[in-house]
């Protein structure tokens, strides 16, 4: 943010002198400097502007800031309506969860497990909608494990996570080892 | 989540600001949402009113409160949605409505 030192300047001071000093008081030269307190007069609105872009406290900004965190906020909730699954029905009437806590489950399971990464997820929704959902899960594992093991581990993982974590029923959890890895 | 017909007036303001209220102090919930009208209302005008999350409308089977919300990461969204679904229907059978005419239909977002 510092200026040009190529401007016009009559004096012996820089202008990158005078900037560093516009947060103090004028000094005893400056005080008696026409050029300088010119200076002063010129600088002060840019840096006056420098300060509150640095502190952030602009209250257009701020306003800003707040709008487009609702907005954002709104959104996220709206996608995580997009698509429902019913937990169970109680007495009292459904409890629903939001696809996008099921796929999280899963990434987190898989992201726990050593030598794997996860590849694709996705939910089969049982044919008629009482029915418990159905998983299937792609990966790619670190050279040198075992296939079998690997997707044995991820069924147990994901189905520990869904049963801590979510509390729903899943019907089958199909892992396929598509790719590995160094 | 909306359906037909809306009709708020069926449970007063007051009590479902009670309700809302009652799902908040469940262990787990971290957030009740606003429906999607409140989502707008909320981006565009200022905050919504604490009742306005529990969304309530006549069905031919009777009366149907539906509230979504949000659960501790390390809470257990089947046990949480049900604590929450029981805590509206305490604070709605507290003022006379019937349990087993009123649906509580609870999402976890």
């Amino acid at each position: 943010m510092t200026p040009s030192t190529d401007a016009p300047h009559s004096c012996t001071r820089s202008e990158d002198e005078l900037w560093a000093s516009l947060g103090s008081p004028p000094d005893a030269h400056e005080l008696q400097c026409l050029t300088c307190q010119e200076q002063r007069r010129r600088l002060a609105p840019l840096a006056q502007a420098a300060q509150e872009w640095k502190t952030g406290t602009d209250p257009e900004e701020s306003l800003l800031e707040g709008i487009l965190g609702r907005v954002m906020h709104g959104i996220r909730t709206e996608i995580r309506r997009g698509t429902l699954f019913t937990l169970t029905v109680t007495p009292l009437g459904p409890l629903r969860i939001s696809s996008y806590l099921l796929l999280e489950a899963i990434r987190d399971a898989v992201d726990s497990i050593e030598h794997v990464e996860l590849r694709t997820h996705k939910i089969i929704p049982h044919a008629d909608d009482a029915g418990p959902i159905s998983l299937a899960v792609s990966l790619a594992m670190q050279a040198g494990q075992d296939g079998t093991e690997v997707a044995e581990e991820t069924r147990r993982t994901i189905a520990a996570r869904f049963a801590e974590r979510i509390g729903m029923p899943i019907g089958t959890i199909n892992v396929t080892v598509e790719d590995v890895f160094q | 989540m909306t359906q037909s017909p809306v009709d708020l007036t069926v449970i007063s303001s007051e009590i479902r600001c009670k309700a809302v209220t009652a799902v908040l102090d469940v262990v787990g919930v971290t957030e009740v949402h606003p429906p999607t009208r409140g989502i707008w209302k909320n981006m565009l005008l200022s905050s919504t009113e604490p009742h306005e999350a529990l969304l309530v409308h006549r069905t031919a089977r009777g009366l149907v409160a539906e509230l979504d919300l949000s659960v501790h990461d390390d809470s257990n969204a089947v046990a949480v949605a049900a604590q929450a679904q029981k805590a509206v229907s305490r604070v709605l059978a507290a003022h006379g409505h019937r349990v087993q005419d009123t649906t509580v239909k609870i999402t976890v977002l």
